[in-house]
């Protein structure tokens, strides 16, 4: 009797850790993240912090569809949007960096026109490289 | 979030600016009133329809930025031209299954959306760096012994 109870117990539990396994989550949803947290550690977070809030709703809401219906397409769809939602914030971050470096560099040569010397400011654009070429999530 | 950007642009822009240009001193104040009750108006007609019809404010949403990223030059950005290749495909598979699955294709349009809009962005990180690029050469020369 005290056998068949703990070994019923014991397959209870296992049946139990078994249904309460994360199911596996979309590939979509792995990049959305792992993009995601690439712009948040990144210089996105301090040249592009709106869109970076707005990649973190996007994937806010992925997570949830996830959490909620794992199976339904609209949730790869959802973690595509966020996806690219962070790829976004990371591009406008580029084009801040870039046009920043731009007007150091413009600002540099008034200098040289006007003193007839210059400290050559260091670029930041060759440093931020989201997104070259890949398609992540198709 | 495409949704909501390009349906308040839309309802919000044109009429206040062209009322406050052509109007004159005292025609002013009518004009006013009116120029303020239009984006009202054009908003709550455009949410009614929405309530209608799931898909059409994000298909026009989607289209809206597809053209924009194409006006940004993303078709001849080798990174752009790809997200805004998919955009076109998932906005036509959108457009395909409006009538039968709404909610998919709603869906799938703000897909479409956010490719559309992560390509005009590529194509203005392309813009910008090729203008940071051409400003430090030029300083690269001036400052050469």
């Amino acid at each position: 009797m005290s056998r068949t109870t703990t070994v019923l117990a014991a397959s209870l539990v296992a049946l139990a850790s078994a249904c309460a396994v994360p199911r596996v989550p979309p590939a979509n949803l792995v990049e959305a993240r792992a993009d995601f947290a690439h712009a948040r550690d990144g210089a996105t977070a301090s040249l592009a912090p709106a869109d970076l809030r707005a990649a973190e709703g996007a994937l806010r809401s992925a997570e949830k569809a996830f959490r909620d219906h794992p199976a339904a397409p609209s949730t790869a769809e959802l973690a595509l949007v966020a996806d690219r939602a962070a790829l976004y914030a990371q591009s406008q971050a580029a084009i801040v960096r870039a046009d920043e470096d731009a007007r150091r560099a413009t600002a540099a040569l008034e200098m040289i026109r006007t003193r007839g010397r210059v400290e050559v400011p260091r670029s930041g654009a060759a440093q931020m490289q989201p997104s070259q070429g890949s398609v992540p999530g198709r | 979030m495409c949704t909501d950007r390009s349906a308040i642009a839309a309802a919000g822009r044109p009429c206040g600016r062209e009322a406050h240009g052509r109007a004159g001193p005292r025609t002013n104040a009518p004009l006013r009133r009116v120029a303020s009750v239009l984006p009202i108006a054009t908003l709550a007609l455009t949410v009614g329809c929405a309530a209608t019809f799931p898909p059409r404010t994000q298909l026009a949403a989607a289209q809206a930025e597809l053209e924009h990223a194409e006006v940004e030059g993303a078709a001849d950005m080798p990174d752009a031209r790809l997200h805004l290749q998919l955009a076109s495909e998932d906005l036509e598979r959108a457009r395909r299954l409006a009538p039968d699955d709404p909610t998919h294709a709603a869906s799938l349009a703000d897909v479409a959306c956010a490719e559309a809009r992560l390509a005009g962005s590529l194509a203005r990180r392309g813009d910008a760096r090729a203008r940071a690029r051409a400003v430090e050469a030029e300083l690269r020369k001036a400052t050469e012994p």
